[in-house]
């Protein structure tokens, strides 16, 4: 403060220089200035928080990502500004948007936001999203297990053509053959490409990843300070289809741990059933339309496999660390809030490590609850009655277990029995009036 | 005297700065902020407008399970219990919840499911989301689009029931229940459908009826560009 005084004491003195009048209009402007300044500053800061929601969430059902363009659908936002909830979005947008992308089959995207006021003035708000069968529907918004009904659907991961991995290099390849006989040089070099093109009809050329689902979905909650999350998980197993064959890789557990482990998926186990087939295409090639003429001696042959088998197995390393990757249950917390994801599956991450985005990036099942405030006032005031609202039934008791069937067998024939009984004592007056 | 020159400049400067100072701040409380204060986009014309004045229910028909039938006030017992009316052909609504029309609320509309057949909600589980909804009023006939159809348990249906039928929220919404999972002697779940409120038809008599009986004068059409068909309340 001292400083601050000494400061303008200062100022003044060396002012005293200056024209008289000169140092108070200074002083005036360059006060009004700055005030002027924090009052602009102030009011651009203010929509924020004037703005500021006081409940909130997000729900976000699909997103897409193929050699790292993504396309997300059924992004759902609820906010609530103390008065009304505004939403936007579409809670159940047609997979078709997908941009084309045939890796969906029947099956429904579904996410479902909301964002209230309680009667005590809290904000509330809940989220749900996620991926289902055909039929699904969301059953209530903010409950652990949101989406209701539906068939299984099959997914399509996509086809991946390893073969891509794979270059058939001569030099490197098939150089040691090169070296110990000249003459399988002027063999091999017209066969390189057209074996390049013979691993397109092996397992290399096209794996098939699919995955059958019961329903994947990320729900959450939030109140004022406080919010909570959880990723449910029905029936889902992810597998590979290899030369035709179908093979189970994992099958997901039902309520994942929060922030597990990575799931990591590799063929390692299968490598080897891999490379036999290959090597039975290999032989097959080349004692066919591979062999100029006949040339290429059995021993040669041999050895062109031979060579070129364990440079594939090398090639086909990234597969035996990770096929594919996946994240269950990620959630993040802060002060009232959270965000949950509830799977998220890269296939061929390893290509990350060499800057290519992963093959196919899948989030399914994305949501954010909170932060939350509290309002002062409850946000409506125009109680219908002094008691408040009415309490809603608990029990529903609409149905009936209809006509008993041999019940009414049995009153036709009572009935039809005191008819006949009936119609002989009157038959029997009418003989004694005679 | 050069010295006393720039001075002169400075507080022009400051002068005009403040003054631009000022401006803004007229300015920062004169224009609203289009997040904050910017009215909803009014969208493309509707087909729909509101009832005049939330009224009792009087008839409720869903062509796409051909229920046609009388609607009776009904009321929940002491046991938080609700039931339709004896009459199977009927459907009750629950008193206590909104009149249709009303922006507030929801509407809860229930009918008897029978095992055996007949009863005037036994199809209400065939319904799919977008089916049209009509309840008719005395001033006025509501249409709803139907957005959910699902099975919650008895224990299910008594935990949700604030969600499912609370007054203290929602817009309008109808809400018709009835039972299923009939299990030889009991049934265990209800079939649940929520439809969204459309509103009145421009061109519903009853409503045209009331309004020119109460205001004394015609009953104001809109002209729309384009008129919604049944297939677009189908979507």
């Amino acid at each position: 403060m001292l400083s601050h005084v000494n400061h303008f004491h200062g100022f003044a003195n060396k002012g005293d220089a200056l024209p008289g009048g000169t140092i108070l209009n200074r002083r005036v402007l360059r006060l009004s200035a700055i005030v002027g300044a924090v009052t602009v500053s102030a009011l651009a800061v203010a929509p924020v928080f004037a703005a500021a929601p006081v409940s909130q969430a997000t729900a976000e059902g699909l997103s897409l990502g193929i050699a790292g363009s993504p396309t997300s659908i059924g992004t759902v936002t609820s906010t609530n500004d103390g008065t009304k909830e505004t939403k936007t979005g579409v809670t159940n947008p047609p997979i078709s948007l997908l941009k084309g992308q045939n890796i969906l089959g029947l099956g429904v995207v579904a996410s479902e936001t909301s964002a209230t006021v309680a009667a005590n003035g809290d904000g509330i708000s809940a989220a749900c999203a996620g991926l289902a069968g055909n039929g699904a529907t969301i059953a209530a918004v903010g409950d652990s297990s949101c989406l209701a009904g539906g068939h299984s659907i099959d997914l399509s991961l996509g086809n991946i053509d390893l073969s891509k991995l794979v270059t058939i290099d001569p030099a490197s390849v098939l150089g040691p053959l090169a070296a110990l006989n000249p003459v399988v040089t002027s063999l091999l070099s017209p066969i390189t490409t057209a074996l390049s093109n013979a691993l397109k009809s092996t397992p290399l050329g096209e794996t098939g990843l699919t995955a059958d689902i019961g329903a994947i979905q990320a729900s959450c909650n939030a109140t004022p300070g406080a919010a909570s999350g959880t990723a449910n998980i029905t029936d889902v197993t992810i597998g590979a289809d290899l030369a035709g064959t179908k093979v189970n890789l994992v099958t997901l557990p039902i309520h994942p741990a929060v922030n597990g482990p990575d799931i990591n998926v590799d063929l390692a186990g299968l490598i080897d059933d891999i490379l036999a087939g290959i090597k039975a295409e290999l032989h097959t090639a080349l004692n066919g339309v591979l062999d100029p003429a006949n040339a290429l001696t059995d021993a040669i042959k041999n050895d062109v496999v031979d060579a070129l088998v364990p440079k594939l197995n090398q090639a086909l390393a990234p597969l035996t660390t990770a096929l594919f990757s996946l994240k269950l249950n990620q959630q993040v917390s802060s002060a009232g809030a959270i965000d949950v994801k509830a799977l998220q599956l890269k296939v061929l991450p390893g290509l990350s490590a060499a800057g290519i985005p992963a093959l196919l990036s899948l989030n399914v099942g994305h949501v954010t609850c909170g932060p939350n405030t509290k309002v002062a006032a409850p946000p409506t005031t125009t109680p219908t009655t002094p008691t408040g609202h009415p309490k809603p039934p608990t029990v529903v008791d609409s149905g009936l277990a209809g006509h008993n069937t041999a019940r009414d067998v049995l009153t036709a024939t009572a009935a039809l029995m005191m008819l006949a009984g009936a119609a002989g004592l009157i038959g029997y007056r009418r003989m004694l009036v005679k | 005297m050069t010295e006393g020159k720039a001075g002169d400049h400075i507080a022009g400067l400051s002068k005009r700065l403040v003054v631009l100072f000022l401006a803004m701040v007229i300015a920062g409380f004169a224009i609203p902020s289009p997040g904050i204060a910017g009215g909803p986009d009014p969208g493309p014309p509707s087909l729909y407008h509101p009832l005049g004045v939330p009224s009792k229910p009087e008839l409720l028909v869903v062509p796409e399970i051909g229920l046609r039938a009388p609607v009776l006030p009904i009321e929940v017992d002491s046991q938080g219990v609700l039931t339709p009316p004896s009459d199977f052909h009927e459907v009750g609504w629950w008193q206590d919840s909104a009149e249709p029309g009303s922006a507030t609320g929801e509407t809860l509309m229930t009918g008897h499911t029978v095992h055996t057949g007949g009863g005037v909600m036994n199809e209400l589980g065939e319904m799919r989301p977008g089916a049209l909804v009509q309840v008719r009023t005395a001033h006025g006939t509501v249409d709803y689009r139907t957005t959910k159809v699902f099975v919650y348990t008895k224990a299910q249906l008594a935990k949700h029931k604030d969600d499912l039928f609370g007054q203290d929220h929602g817009n309008g919404r109808l809400v018709l229940v009835t039972c299923i999972g009939w299990t030889g002697h009991d049934y265990t779940s209800n079939v649940i459908v929520f439809a969204d409120q459309l509103g009145v038809r421009n061109d519903d008599p009853l409503a045209k009826q009331h309004f020119e009986k109460t205001n004394k004068k015609h009953y104001p059409l809109v002209k729309h560009k384009r008129l919604l068909v049944p297939s677009d309340v189908a979507k």
